[in-house]
């Protein structure tokens, strides 16, 4: 995908003015956090869940090498291949080798961000592969030619009319007008696919280094699809999604989907342990893990935004942030968006290309809130802040605070500042917020001249 | 601790809030009547089966099944037909409406998630509390060895709201779940 | 405040010597260093919370009418110093004794003092930091009950975020807009006739965006609300 993370303030100030994307989004994403809240009420625990499965995470990137190699032998002992990709190429040429040494030709794919993350479905692509996103919404962006908006929801930036237009367009079927019919082109089509592929490649929710087991959650059953009918199946992960295991799993699936959509327990969730073993009737042949790296070791060893990589993916911070809800998630300009992308985007891809998301933010906190590993989001994007004024500060703007801190130091003189700034109010009107008024005398005025004290 | 009849009540309303539909059968009889009311609308060659031994014995089964799809030379072209899809169900968790499925006992992955209609028989004292009495169980040697290569978790049917989120049923998976709870001892 | 709602500050003075207390204004005070913070510039944001320690060293108690200054004192100038345990210690002190003034006057027992009277419709915006960091939301409330012929009108989503972020609002003035027009909306469908709040940058947000849509709704500290018609 190509990168776009140096125009978010052109692109923002655009999407403001789209006046269909916000309504999608508005309704999009009230939903989404309403049913989270309702859900969470009804979870007693909740909030404790919250704060155990932060403690999880944080103790499992203290020993991430060990729980890394723990996997990797538990894994292994099932019969499952595991890679160590060290960056998205290493990942692609992988698969690609597979697939050349099988001689595959069609390819189907679940929900992956962090195939998103490598751009593995352009590489496969170039290189003569068919690839077919699977997930509906992600197949609807496939055909469209577009990135995600949404962490859960790829395609909820796009309205019914359009999707009915693309397959038309895309795949010769009318245009149809429900979104039932619109769901069975694609259920259809898919199938076909299923039967073709010889690859299927996922995503991993999570996996479990005591038993070498690949944890997939998904509502629709793609990945189950993807996991089972084609003879190869190749998860890619990254590597900070390995917990230690199913004591800690039960944590999470406790909390992810009702973070993510607000329901008890996404409609499936699929444990897999290995290649399908012999008296079974179906399942694949080879399983494949490969364990994504592509900067994470580097955000492991920061010690201040190391909580980054305690992410879910579930995209409840999406839902309540103020921002995101009015720019939507084309403007981060990457695979990533809303207040985790604010974080881990210029730390993946640096801080001074995308030095305009973590700048992007109220603080509000509402993140840090609905957070289901408790990743104090507002903070963490402060230290980027900081760390962008050390290394890049624009030169405008440093000298701006410079002079204002200077200022500060001088009470009289603030007093005057204050003078002149109603003297510009007054003259340039326009360029200051409107209805405002500026009262005859400040307080600290009035204060020396009438003595209360 | 909840006896097997309360937590049976609290499966049937959290797959009744999952817009599944839940049956009781008290006998064999009642079992065979209910399997007919829904196998009706399909010939045997439109409905697969799980291969669990408890099934294969099944009258009805013997009598109004297909003879099943070979998978492993890829013929899975046969399962396009397939409307109803017959399984048996492992482990089933009161408190989130869940059905677990084991590749092991299954036998066929597919049986659950290909088909428009899922039927799933729920046999005598499979029903735990929550997935915490779960994983421990699953963790036992036995019951870990017949689990095989995949522990399926099922939440009511298949389901998407990726178009304007409007909730449509039957993304890829069944669009329909049945589960018919069996109050007579079986094989399963 | 100070430039554009000193009247604010003057009607905090005057609700404390109403409570009995007595209040002292450190003219050399300033700023305590929030905006450079959050824009990332720590190093002038340390100089000038050095200043705001010392200058304050002294205070018995300091009430400040900005939930977001208060955030600033209360928790982040403990991030402000990492590496100097000295200013730490003064930074912890001082921390102890700062309060936003809803919290003060209901930490202190003083809500049953108020006797104020604004016989108006009035709906109140929990502003980000005062709620989410310093975590009031009940204290305004219990204070605006005991105001005489007060009708609070809860708007919906009342701790949804304005839009002004400190520095946000001029960096990012679009998104600004749009998100304080949401806050606008809820706050229009309530039809008070004063929107209430802790936090003068929210309340210049939220002026702004009223006046720009043309709705007649007042905005009013709760500060000023408490010393309304409040007898001497």
């Amino acid at each position: 995908m190509k990168i776009e993370t140096e125009h978010f303030k052109q692109k923002a100030d655009q999407a403001v003015q789209d006046a269909a994307m916000q309504g999608a989004l508005a309704r999009a994403t009230q939903r989404f956090s309403l049913s989270r809240a309702r859900v969470f009420q009804d979870l007693p625990e909740g909030e404790d869940l919250r704060t155990e499965a932060h403690g999880i995470k944080a103790e499992v990137m203290d020993h991430l090498e060990v729980y890394l190699e723990q996997l990797k032998t538990s894994a292994e002992a099932l019969g499952v291949k595991v890679f160590r990709a060290q960056d998205g190429q290493a990942a692609s040429r992988y698969i690609q080798d597979l697939i050349r040494v099988k001689q595959i030709k069609t390819v189907v794919k679940s929900k992956s961000m962090t195939t998103e993350e490598i751009d593995l479905n352009q590489d496969l692509g170039r290189a003569g592969t068919e690839v077919w996103e699977t997930d509906l919404g992600e197949f609807i962006i496939q055909l469209a030619e577009e990135p995600p908006s949404h962490i859960i929801g790829p395609a909820i930036h796009k309205s019914q009319e359009e999707i009915a237009r693309l397959f038309a367009d895309r795949l010769g079927v009318p245009v149809y007008e429900t979104p039932e019919e619109l769901t069975m082109v694609a259920r259809e089509f898919l199938r076909e696919k299923y039967f073709q592929a010889g690859l299927g490649i996922s995503g991993a929710n999570f996996a479990l280094a005591q038993t070498g087991t690949l944890v997939i959650l998904e509502n629709e059953g793609n990945a189950r699809f993807c996991t089972t009918f084609p003879r190869i199946h190749v998860a890619v992960m990254g590597i900070e999604k390995v917990i230690p295991g199913s004591e800690e799993l039960a944590v999470f699936l406790k909390l992810l989907a009702r973070s993510a959509t607000g329901q008890k327990s996404s409609t499936y969730v699929s444990l897999i342990r290995g290649p399908s073993r012999s008296a079974e009737g179906d399942g694949p042949e080879e399983v494949h893990l490969i364990l994504l790296d592509n900067g994470r070791s580097r955000i492991l060893r920061d010690p201040i935004l190391r909580p980054s990589l305690y992410c879910l993916r579930c995209g409840a911070c999406l839902n309540v942030c103020p921002v995101y809800q009015k720019v939507g998630g084309h403007t981060y300009g990457w695979a990533y968006s809303g207040p985790i992308g604010a974080l881990i985007v210029p730390q993946y891809l640096g801080l001074l290309r995308a030095r305009d998301l973590p700048m992007a933010s109220t603080l509000c906190g509402a993140c840090a809130q609905v957070c289901p590993v408790r990743i104090p989001i507002p903070d963490l994007l402060l230290e980027l802040r900081r760390r962008i004024q050390e290394q890049g500060a624009a030169w405008g703007e440093k000298s701006i605070i410079r002079f204002w801190a200077a200022l500060q130091k001088h009470p009289r003189w603030v007093q005057t500042f204050f003078w002149f700034i109603k003297k510009m109010a007054g003259l340039f009107p326009k360029r200051f917020p409107p209805g405002l008024t500026f009262p005859e005398k400040s307080f600290h005025q009035w204060w020396q001249d009438e003595k209360p004290d | 601790m909840k006896s097997q009849t309360d937590l049976l009540k609290q499966l049937e309303q959290e797959l009744l809030y999952l817009q599944a539909k839940t049956y009781r059968a008290h006998s064999p009889g009642e079992l065979e009547g209910l399997l007919d009311a829904l196998g009706a609308p399909y010939a045997p060659e439109k409905i697969a089966v799980e291969d669990r031994p408890f099934l294969r014995d099944l009258n009805w089964v013997r009598s109004r099944t297909g003879p099943g799809v070979n998978h492993r030379d890829n013929h899975w072209e046969a399962v396009r037909s397939i409307a109803l899809g017959l399984t048996g169900v492992d482990y089933a968790l009161a408190d989130t409406g869940t059905l677990i499925l084991f590749a092991g006992t299954s036998k066929g992955r597919w049986v659950s998630l290909a088909p428009r209609i899922h039927v799933a028989l729920l046999p005598l004292g499979r029903i735990l509390p929550s997935m915490d009495e779960f994983f421990p169980l699953l963790a036992t040697p036995d019951i870990l060895a017949s689990s095989g290569s995949a522990v399926t978790f099922i939440t009511g049917a298949s389901r998407t709201a990726d178009i304007e989120l409007n909730l449509v049923m039957g993304a890829h998976g069944p669009k329909e779940l049945h589960v018919i709870t069996l109050l007579f001892p079986t094989g399963g | 405040m100070d430039a554009l709602y000193p009247q604010t500050a003057r009607d905090l003075v005057s609700l404390l010597k109403k409570l009995g207390f007595r209040v002292d204004f450190p003219l050399e005070q300033t700023c305590c260093g929030q905006p450079a913070f959050n824009q990332g510039f720590f190093s002038q944001a340390r100089t000038l919370a050095k200043r705001f320690l010392i200058i304050f060293d002294q205070a018995e108690l300091i009430l400040c009418p900005s939930g977001s200054c208060t955030a600033m004192v209360k928790k982040h100038y403990l991030d402000l110093f990492p590496q100097d345990p000295e200013w730490l210690a003064k930074a912890r002190k001082t921390a102890g004794k700062i309060f936003e003034v809803t919290q003060f006057l209901h930490q202190f027992g003083l809500t049953e003092k108020i006797q104020s009277s604004f016989p108006f419709r009035v709906t109140y915006h929990d502003a980000c930091h005062s709620n989410r960091i310093l975590g009031i939301f009940q204290e305004p409330r219990d204070l605006l009950a005991r105001t005489r012929g007060l009708q609070l009108i809860e708007m919906e989503f009342s701790d949804k975020c304005c839009g002004f972020g400190g520095l946000f609002f001029k960096k990012f003035p679009q998104i600004s807009k749009a998100i304080g027009m949401d806050k606008v909306e809820a706050i229009k469908k309530t039809e008070a006739q004063w929107v209430v709040s802790n936090e003068p940058g929210c309340l210049m947000q939220i002026q702004s965006r009223l006046f720009e849509r043309k709705i007649p709704i007042g905005i009013k500290h709760i500060v000023e609300i408490l010393n309304a018609s409040f007898p001497e």
